[in-house]
């Protein structure tokens, strides 16, 4: 993993870990937790093994490395990530075109 | 794809259907030509994301051999119907969607151009998310393990620790 990719998944293991508590609390109430969304967002790990269109361009063992750590401490959060970026995304960048 | 990046939208990956999970190549949602797009027609369950977000929806094209392509719906869609699933056992928080999905116009910008069949679209595709999903699974059983190795090491019976 490069420096950055080691740095990003340090980053989000600390976010994951001071959120746990409103986690738990949003599991027991089925709560989508948006806002700790949003503080992944501002890590700038979106768009993960995506290459091009402003993402990071991350290896897939990166990638998945950061998803590891988000899946560790909420697997509806992590899940969701993976689809979003190296699922949904990937479909685009992999079999659309550039219109 | 940039908005995607920016989370300005969210997108979900429509494949599962009510009667198709692991058989997935025999989705029943249909596609069929009209003048300047398609109209789409079926359902799609456990879709993450699906609940305020656009949707990639697999359907057999009727025009070329019932082959499964991708097509790429906005979320405001007419017809387009995402309803939240509660009352999971697990992954609480997700919001995995039931979709109705009736007369659908897609413009035809918004098929995937390279998506021309399940083996080397939809499979594709399956084949390398299956390694971020291994990770997931990993993740969830090493979260268990220190949980329970936590629990173990401070639980006291007998007046001794248990481990």
């Amino acid at each position: 993993m490069s420096p950055h990719a080691v740095h990003l998944r340090k980053a989000v293991s600390s976010l994951m870990d001071s959120e746990y508590a409103h986690l738990n609390e949003c599991y027991d109430n089925e709560i989508w937790p948006a806002d700790t969304m949003a503080k992944i967002k501002a890590l700038g790990v979106v768009g993960m093994n995506i290459k091009g269109y402003g993402s990071l361009g991350l290896t897939t063992i990166e990638a998945a490395a950061i998803a590891f750590e988000m899946c560790k401490r909420d697997s509806a959060v992590g899940g969701f990530f993976i689809v979003h970026n190296c699922i949904s995304m990937k479909t685009i960048a992999d079999l659309g075109d550039e219109e | 794809l940039p908005p995607g990046i920016a989370m300005e939208k969210l997108i979900g990956f429509g494949l599962t259907e009510p009667l198709n999970g692991s058989d997935a190549s025999s989705i029943q949602t249909r596609a069929e030509k009209v003048e300047g797009g398609w109209i789409l027609n079926g359902q799609k369950r456990w879709i993450g994301g699906a609940v305020g977000g656009d949707v990639i929806i697999w359907a057999k094209n009727i025009v070329d051999q019932n082959r499964v392509q991708a097509f790429y719906v906005e979320r405001d869609s007419r017809g387009f119907i995402a309803t939240k699933i509660k009352g999971k056992y697990a992954v609480r928080p997700g919001i995995n969607a039931d979709i109705k999905i009736d007369n659908v116009f897609v413009p035809d910008r918004n098929k995937l151009t390279h998506a021309k069949d399940f083996a080397t679209g939809t499979a594709m595709i399956l084949g390398s998310s299956r390694l971020l999903i291994a990770w997931q699974a990993a993740a969830v059983a090493t979260s268990a393990y220190e949980a329970a190795l936590a629990y173990c090491l401070k639980r006291t019976q007998f007046g001794k620790p248990i481990a």
